[in-house]
């Protein structure tokens, strides 16, 4: 069977003794940026993106990947026991995760959290396994006016269907769009928006607007509230059981509506983890006979949501790794990294070079494994994490913020640009202007015009390739009617306030 | 009109950005249309999609600019977000920021010329302060190894050229 | 009395003269002893596996397992090849210990008015290598041979669309078409990032060729998924699956092209180091290891030393000139 040789070709490389070095060092740094508040897995994987040129690319990415998956075993640590989401897709552990912990029962909130990581982590890769390769089939099909369908799908669904203000979110979008043409036009050779400058020439580099947006905006609202509210402190790890059996039962239904949640949306282009969470959560508390105990500490409000954001999470990897594109914020880093080790995730990938595929395919089931023992026994060290002082902690990740920025090609003037967008991002936040669609326009704006404008290059101008083709056509229409039930949210959203 | 601050102003966050964006966006597509284009074939040239994109963005920032008077004309309230009093930023609070951004700027310029040991140990110092006063010690204590450590890691174990400056080994 | 005085400071003054020459001498032939005595950078002004960094990290390799480098030789990757030019130019320019690999694409982007900075802003040191450009299409292709391509180009050029590399590989397909007398500004030509990317509109149809560098897609060429019409070197390659591929020449176009690969120092790099490198690369290009790289990376061995720079200056020229026939030199107007 294909698939079997597949999958014993990719674990007979995970389990050399490099790759599961790097797949324990991706788990752990994963665990750690999950645990820290404020950096989450894009500036987790953004700042560590140069140190890993010297490494071979197959081991460079199943760290990277473990990194990615691994962060959202650690974000709960932090939701449970300060209160405090590390990123947008840990809020909803907050609600019944630290009332749990206030009630001392923090060892099964953390229990079930790691538990139904595993449990979903492990499924979702069992998806990724069985749908990679007929997805990658279809892929093969993709031409310029596939790509720019599809494209334009994920933009769509970015700027309206995943924020709370969907005029925010389209203006987000439409600013991240416009950076993406900045710099030399591949078609040709044409420099726009550089004014002169030749850093520009080579464009906006989206680390350098990631690590700015997320992590040097983040610094900033931690002065804010460090000024106000001063330190925070932390409940303790107490208890002599981690889970009963109870708990366990009461969990086991949450995990697999979580699971399945989370899968879907998370293949999704464009959606990410966060709506996954935020669904699940609901879901949970539809179908509760008590739904009275939510908020107050029900194990189902962590054991859900925390499944469905590990399996959003694993099925955002499905459009990267199958297609080339990234559905998330997180997964358009990831891509950064792919091209940065010249590798181009896509259909083509699994003809080129099956082994590298698989293998990251296979190490998944593995890191799954070593995080669940990262998270459950030893999640007191992790936990002292949340010690360190915010003052050290803070400065050192500006460090490793400018270093990385730095390092992309030497350039100060990046620094400088890293800056601008922190400034910017952090009046975002204020103002709730989303910045996820903004990093996302960014990296998918320029693919959608190539795309487009290759399109029009291989059909000698011919406008209407764009629906003749059956999966341009059906993905066309698909955000069609996604622009058109935001449409109507926003007219709906006007009646209700009048 | 209400008297609590500026915050029933006219020119409130959103609108700002919205009026901004659309000057902006006008500049740059008149920019952008008087660029001379090269000789190539193709149906699009470079400067569609970015005068596409920038027609968008004046359409959008029109519908902020409508939906924050209608917010207005509905609640009597300008800005509806900032009015919780929680999200308000204080003078000092915006000093601190300041003080981030002033470090993290100078860390820039310095870190060329300077280097990343001494920049670096700096930057801890500086920033540990902001967030905590006093324990001086400490902050050197764990600013000065921690530079060292990091520079001689990435120089000679990850292969990252990180700057010497003045203490260049 | 007065000229005696005189002749004797004119003594000291000859003497303290020779004295700082002679010690200057001295110190110059210690450096030039110990050169590189402290560690070498090796710049690649790209990302990590492209091919300047492919061609520099080989050139690591070989100096160190033949052990003809003892300094510690760091490879640091520039990610953007235009600014990346313009550090080497501005900030290692007076540095004996930097070298820095550039290739047809440093000549392309001065041509195009991209870079402001061209192999007169820094010292060429020697020519290492040369990779070729073939002309792909689709297995069951009706284009038998490069002939046939040319003339739908000629006949049909709006339904002949192709598809290739933005920078390089647009520089070999402007200089074959041109020089077979197609005129390549009714081309559609769609530019992908580079050989892999462009080759799947090639395998599913919409594109009727590919021109690419022959190593980025030699996995689809021994697939049998591609098929190779023509190859660029002046010669056969060699290769089961290359040695039977006609030369441009052969195929009827009068055209030798290749994306030549060359190592430069800053402008002001000493004449010791500059005669150093040109002796250490001249033998290394004879090592085995060597020659092991240049046969799994399919390049040409085209070392060239003396008269690099007439070589460039005459390279610049026929560049220009293709750019201006891509229309893509800065007057261009609309």
């Amino acid at each position: 069977m294909d698939l079997w040789t597949n999958i014993s070709l990719g674990f007979s490389q995970a389990i050399s003794l490099q790759n599961l070095a790097y797949c324990f060092i991706g788990a752990l740094y994963g665990t750690v940026i999950g645990v820290l508040p404020g950096i989450g897995p894009l500036v987790g994987i953004s700042i560590l993106l140069p140190i890993t040129y010297s490494l071979p690319p197959v081991s460079a990415v199943v760290m990277l990947a473990g990194i990615y998956y691994g962060s959202a075993y650690g974000g709960s640590t932090c939701s449970i026991l300060v209160n405090t989401p590390g990123e947008s897709s840990a809020v909803v552990t907050c609600f019944d995760g630290y009332q749990m912990a206030v009630q001392g029962r923090a060892k099964a909130a953390l229990a079930t959290a790691a538990i139904g990581s595993f449990f979903a982590g492990t499924l979702a890769t069992v998806a990724i396994m069985f749908l990679a390769m007929p997805i990658a089939r279809l892929g093969i099909k993709f031409t310029p006016a596939e790509y720019f369908s599809l494209l334009l799908l994920a933009l769509t669904m970015v700027g309206t269907l995943t924020t709370e203000s969907p005029v925010k979110g389209l203006f987000t979008t439409l600013v991240g769009l416009l950076l993406s043409t900045v710099g030399m036009d591949l078609q040709t050779g044409r420099v726009r928006f550089a004014f002169g400058s030749q850093w520009l020439i080579e464009g906006v580099d989206f680390i350098v607007v990631a690590i700015g947006l997320f992590a040097i905006s983040e610094v900033l609202v931690q002065a804010e509230l460090v000024q106000k509210f001063g330190l925070q402190k932390r409940e303790q790890i107490s208890g002599r059981y981690w889970i009963t059996m109870e708990e366990l039962k009461q969990s086991f239904m949450p995990y697999v509506r979580g699971t399945v949640i989370g899968f879907l949306i998370g293949v999704l282009p464009g959606a990410g983890s966060t709506p996954a969470t935020f669904f699940s959560y609901a879901v949970e508390k539809k179908s509760s006979k008590h739904p009275e105990r939510f908020g107050k500490g029900a194990i189902e409000g962590v054991a859900g949501p925390e499944a469905a954001n590990n399996a959003a999470n694993q099925g955002a990897l499905v459009p990267l790794l199958t297609l080339g594109i990234p559905g998330s914020a997180t997964t358009a880093v990831m891509l950064g990294a792919f091209m940065i080790y010249g590798i181009q995730p896509g259909p083509l990938l699994f003809e080129k070079d099956p082994a590298f595929v698989w293998t990251i395919i296979a190490s998944m089931y593995i890191g799954n494994i070593i995080l669940l023992i990262l998270n459950l026994p030893l999640v007191n060290i992790f936990a002292k994490l949340l010690d360190l002082p915010a003052a050290l902690l803070s400065s050192m990740v500006l460090t490793f913020c400018t270093i990385g920025v730095y390092s992309i090609r030497f350039a100060v003037f990046d620094v400088f640009l890293m800056i601008i967008f922190g400034i910017v991002g952090y009046f975002m936040r204020k103002h709730d202007y989303p910045a996820a669609p903004l990093l996302l326009a960014l990296v998918l704006g320029e693919m959608m015009e190539q795309g487009l404008r290759r399109a029009l290059t291989l059909s000698n101008g011919d406008w209407t390739v764009f629906v003749t083709r059956p999966i341009s056509l059906g993905l066309l229409s698909i955000s069609a009617l996604s622009l058109l039930y935001s449409v109507i949210k926003y007219l709906r959203g006007k009646k209700r306030l009048a | 009109m209400k008297e609590t601050g500026g915050r029933n102003s006219i020119f409130t966050f959103d609108r700002m950005v919205a009026l901004t964006s659309i000057l902006i966006a006008l500049f740059l597509i008149h920019n952008e249309y008087n660029m001379p284009n090269p000789n190539i074939q193709q149906t699009i040239g470079p400067s569609f999609m970015p005068i596409a994109i920038l027609v968008a963005l004046i359409f959008s920032a029109l519908l902020i600019l409508f939906t924050s008077l209608r917010t207005e004309r509905k609640t009597g309230d300008a800005d509806a977000v900032l009015a919780e009093p929680s999200l308000q930023t204080s003078a000092e609070q915006y000093k601190i920021m300041g003080m981030v951004l002033l470090g993290l700027v100078l860390y820039a310029v310095m870190l060329v010329p300077v280097g990343f040991i001494i920049s670096t140990s700096g930057l801890i110092v500086w920033q540990a302060q902001l967030f905590e006063k006093g324990k001086w010690i400490r902050n050197l204590a764990v600013g000065i190894p921690f530079s060292i450590l990091i520079y001689y890691l990435f120089v000679h174990f990850l292969e990252v050229m990180l700057p010497g400056g003045i203490l260049s080994f | 009395m007065k000229t005696v005085q005189h002749r004797v400071y004119r003594v000291w003054i000859v003497a303290a003269l020779l004295l700082i020459g002679i010690g200057m001498g001295a110190a110059g032939a210690v450096l030039a002893a110990d050169y590189p005595g402290k560690s070498m950078l090796m710049i690649a002004p790209s990302k990590p596996g492209s091919g300047f960094d492919t061609t520099m990290r080989a050139v690591v390799l070989a100096l160190t397992q033949e052990k003809l480098v003892q300094a510690p030789m760091t490879v640091m990757n520039m990610a953007g090849s235009v600014p990346g030019t313009a550090q080497i130019v501005l900030r290692y320019s007076n540095d004996p210990n930097m070298i820095a690999v550039m290739s047809t694409t440093g000549s392309l982007n001065y041509a195009t008015g991209l870079s402001p900075y061209y192999h007169k802003d820094w010292k060429p040191i020697a020519r290492l290598i040369s990779a070729y450009y073939g002309i792909f299409v689709r297995q069951d292709s009706p284009y038998k041979n490069l002939g046939d391509l040319i003339k739908d180009l000629k006949n049909n050029p709006g339904g002949t669309p192709l598809s290739g590399g933005y920078s390089d590989d647009r520089l070999c397909y402007g200089a074959l078409f041109s020089k077979a007398g197609v005129d390549i500004t009714k081309i559609n030509y769609a530019a992908f990032a580079g050989g892999v990317e462009s080759a799947g509109v090639v395998l599913e149809g919409s594109a009727k060729a590919l021109v690419s560098t022959i190593d980025d897609v030699m996995g689809l060429l021994e697939s049998k998924q591609l098929r190779l019409l023509a190859v660029s070197p002046g010669k056969r390659m060699e290769g089961p699956l290359l040695k039977d591929i006609p030369t441009f020449r052969e195929a009827g176009v009068d055209l030798e092209w290749d994306n030549f690969r060359y190592i430069l120092g800053g402008k002001g790099m000493p004449d010791y180091a500059v005669k150093y490198w040109q002796g250490t690369l001249t033998k290394m290009v004879k090592t085995p290891t060597w020659q092991g790289m240049i046969k799994k990376y399919r390049w040409g061995d085209s070392l060239l030393v003396e008269g690099i720079d007439k070589f460039l200056d005459e390279k610049q020229v026929v560049i220009t000139d293709v750019v201006k026939k891509l229309g893509m030199d800065k007057k261009a107007k609309k």
